[in-house]
């Protein structure tokens, strides 16, 4: 076993799911850190140096692809083999409507009423989430390719919910 | 009759603590310190600050901190402050910011460099006379030869402000541990002696750079979240705007020269801190006042801006304001009252400055430095992150971004490129650094050709470029070639500021030492580096060589390292490094061994209760 080619998952000691929990995944990063950061090193042999750098990009890559679901769920797909094919659009009459209806909303929204975008946004995240639960299933079912279809949802309503962000910083 | 008992030498060694410091080189201040149970801050004039200040007198060596200030042979010298927010700056760069420059620039060497009696200066050599001075009274007050030094750098500094740095050290003959971020630097002071854990903010505002980062700390745990900043904002901007004032309301001052403005505007400022509610400075029977009120009218905006950096890097970091346990202050134009009445008003919540803001950052410096080398077996760990964007020019000059800011480091991006015509044999990559769309709003830092494509149809080479980002936030490239199975790596420096090559030729230059002299220290060198790798080796193989390695690779190891041992009583420095990098290259594979059964002893099979 080799650390640099274990899977993310593997190299933090925690079941391979789209359902992470956050506690242990920042115990365990940690844990891996203070062994591996390259500031333990400092004292070691440039041998040593280099690898303790490496292993802890290593760290640092996966606790990043770890903690974002959609990252995760990409990760998941990628350590399937499962290559998705880029050209191939969605077709979703259903779904088509409702992008449709969300860019309207970004265009009318009323950024000053608090309640009405919150509402919004807990709207939007609960449809995340049960396109969440229907990929873990699509995933047991080595449904990938469904899998990778509603992920791009997840992707869309994750986008729109930055675009409302980064307007009420502004 | 018994007999006298030896230690090894390297035994010895291992005991011994080493001689190491912190540094934080300001843009108006410099400290050095110790830190061995307590802190120990180096200076000449009981001070503890020194000036960064460099002071150039034709025909003699220049002189550095107080001495410069105070010196009195005004002629024929040239006296340069705030070199800091110099560093790492292009031409154009320095003349499109709000820098007000008392000097010529001119370019030369690629670099930004005034002409000081017949000599082109830069800011790298000015910072390296600021080190050199004080590793000189750091090392004849222990009477010891410095074995290493950490040197704090603001946060939001870029990887060339980075490089320069490092490179104005190694020019000062200072070994460098680790460059180690400013409010990192702080919150180890701060975190370790109270035993802080919980979100903290750290506002660092200092002579020229004002820098934010947001921690969770927990038991020697240091983890920076997210941190943001303006390297060209400080108390130099206060003093600009107050020179600007008494240029207007005070026609008496008209003529002075814009050092002594300066002096006036500090000492009007430095008047505020014990929250006077007026400032005065006679000038020649003349008495300038300064009313609490019009002063912070006047650096409102200056605050405002600090304060507006600090709330987006809260919300960008997608933490709750109620979650905040402290801010704590540091830098010298913390001691504003404003500053803190400020930020109490907006975030709610206790501001800390119970440590001197000036000194808070080299003791924190000093503590990791002690901890490094292995002379405090404390344990501490920090985990920071990568300010600004990393980015590749793509069609368009647009910046593409390969490594987002707030990425914790050390990190690695790969990018597979390929040619855009048939039968393209080079490739030009252009990396860059900011969060901007567009090339030209971003710091460029550096361009490499990928040469020696075998000639194919666009878009079938494949080129791997590895970007990897260090522990002290600095990049290194690598690009690999995977055409038809075959693929070959080359190291990519950076084209900007100075080579290896001519960085030691500016050290030999600057030493005007014997040629005899160098290659001695470099045989001493390579003697330690070598006995460092043969000791190390052996422990290891002591411990584990005959579980991980089988015969054949025992044998390997032990050819190479009986080789070294041969090497090392050679007077040639060149065949015991050779020597170290082939031991290094056949037992590569049994550190990357050892290194997996630690991991797999960590964590696999174990739950996570019994780890904690």
């Amino acid at each position: 076993m080799n650390i640099l080619k274990q899977n993310f998952f593997e190299l933090f000691g925690i079941p391979i799911s789209i359902e992470v929990n956050h506690i242990e995944l920042d115990k365990k990063y940690k844990i891996l850190q203070q062994q591996f950061h390259p500031d333990n090193f400092s004292n070691s042999t440039n041998n040593e140096k280099r690898v303790a750098l490496q292993i802890s990009s290593q760290i640092n890559d996966g606790y990043i692809i770890l903690s974002n679901l959609i990252s995760r769920i990409e990760y998941i797909l990628k350590i399937n083999n499962f290559i998705q094919d880029e050209s191939k659009t969605i077709q979703d009459a259903k779904f088509l409507s409702k992008q449709i209806e969300l860019s309207e909303f970004l265009e009318s929204i009323d950024y000053s009423n608090v309640n009405n975008l919150n509402n919004h946004k807990l709207e939007i995240n609960n449809f995340i989430n049960e396109l969440t639960n229907i990929i873990s299933s699509n995933i047991i079912d080595k449904n990938f390719s469904e899998a990778w279809i509603n992920l791009s949802k997840i992707k869309f309503y994750n986008n729109h919910l930055n675009q409302i962000e980064r307007h009420s910083l502004s | 009759m018994s007999l006298i008992q030896i230690s090894d030498p390297l035994e010895e060694n291992k005991n011994q603590k080493k001689f190491v410091v912190g540094i934080d080189l300001g843009t108006t201040n410099s400290l050095i310190c110790s830190y061995n149970e307590s802190f120990k801050i180096y200076d000449n004039h009981k001070s503890d600050v020194i000036p960064s200040v460099v002071r150039y007198i034709k025909n003699h060596n220049p002189l550095i901190g107080h001495d410069a200030i105070i010196s009195s042979s005004k002629h024929d010298t040239v006296l340069i402050s705030s070199i800091k927010r110099l560093m790492g700056l292009t031409l154009d760069e320095i003349q499109s910011s709000q820098i007000s420059l008392q000097h010529n620039l001119k370019i030369h060497n690629n670099m930004p460099s005034i002409e000081i009696h017949n000599k082109m200066i830069n800011a790298v050599d000015v910072s390296s006379e600021i080190l050199k001075y004080l590793k000189h009274i750091a090392e004849s007050s222990e009477n010891k030869v410095l074995d290493g030094a950490i040197i704090t750098v603001p946060a939001y500094f870029n990887d060339v402000q980075r490089q320069a740095t490092k490179n104005a050290a190694k020019l000062a003959g200072i070994n460098v541990i680790r460059l180690l971020n400013e409010p990192t630097a702080a919150a180890i002071a701060y975190g370790l002696e109270s035993n802080a854990t919980g979100i903290y903010i750290i506002y660092d505002f200092g002579g020229g750079t004002f820098d934010v980062s947001i921690l969770s700390l927990e038991k020697g745990i240091f983890q920076v979240i997210a941190t943001d900043g303006d390297t060209m904002l400080g108390g130099d901007d206060i003093d600009e705007i107050i020179i600007n004032w008494l240029k207007k309301n005070y026609k008496i001052l008209e003529k002075l020269s814009y050092i002594e403005l300066k002096k006036i505007a500090i000492s009007l400022k430095e008047s505020f801190s014990n929250n006077s509610n007026s400032a005065s400075y006679n000038f020649n029977e003349h008495k300038i006042i300064l009313d609490k009120n019009i002063f912070e009218n006047l650096i409102d905006k200056i605050i405002k801006k600090t304060i507006n950096i600090v709330r987006n890097t809260i919300q960008e970091s997608k933490i709750n304001f109620k979650d905040i346990n402290n801010i704590i202050l540091v830098g010298g134009s913390t001691r504003i009252p404003l500053v803190k009445s400020f930020l109490e008003k907006e975030f709610n919540c206790v501001v800390l400055n119970d440590i001197d803001p000036d000194k808070v950052v080299v003791h924190g410096a000093s503590i990791q430095a002690s901890i490094l080398s292995g002379n405090n077996k404390e344990d501490l760990l920090l985990l920071d992150v990568l300010p600004l964007s990393l980015g590749i020019e793509t069609l368009g000059s647009l910046s593409e971004k390969i490594i987002n800011r707030n990425t914790p480091i050390p990190i690695k991006a790969k990018k597979v490129f390929t040619t855009f015509k048939d039968g393209q044999t080079k490739l030009l990559v252009h990396i860059v650094q900011g969060e901007r769309e567009l090339i030209e709003h971003c710091k460029s830092l550096g361009k490499f050709v990928l040469h020696g494509i075998p000639p194919m149809i666009s878009g079938a080479p494949r080129i791997e470029v590895e970007f990897q980002i260090d522990v002290d936030g600095i990049l290194s490239v690598v690009a690999t070639e995977k055409i038809s199975g075959a693929s070959s790596s080359i190291e990519v420096k950076p084209s900007y500021g100075l080579t290896e090559s001519e960085i030691s030729a500016m050290i030999q230059d600057a030493n005007e030492s014997v040629e005899t002299d160098v290659k001695l220290r470099k045989l001493n060198e390579s003697k330690v580096e070598a006995k460092r790798v043969i000791y190390a080796l052996e422990e290891a193989l002591k411990k584990d060589g005959k579980i991980l390695l089988n015969t054949k690779e025992l044998k390997v190891i032990d050819k190479e390292l009986n080789l070294l041992k041969e090497k090392i009583s050679s007077k040639d420095p060149d065949l015991i490094n050779d020597a170290i990098k082939m031991l290094e290259k056949k037992s590569e594979f049994y550190v990357e061994k050892r290194m997996n059964s630690s991991i797999k002893s960590l964590i696999a099979g174990k739950n996570i209760d019994d780890i904690l």
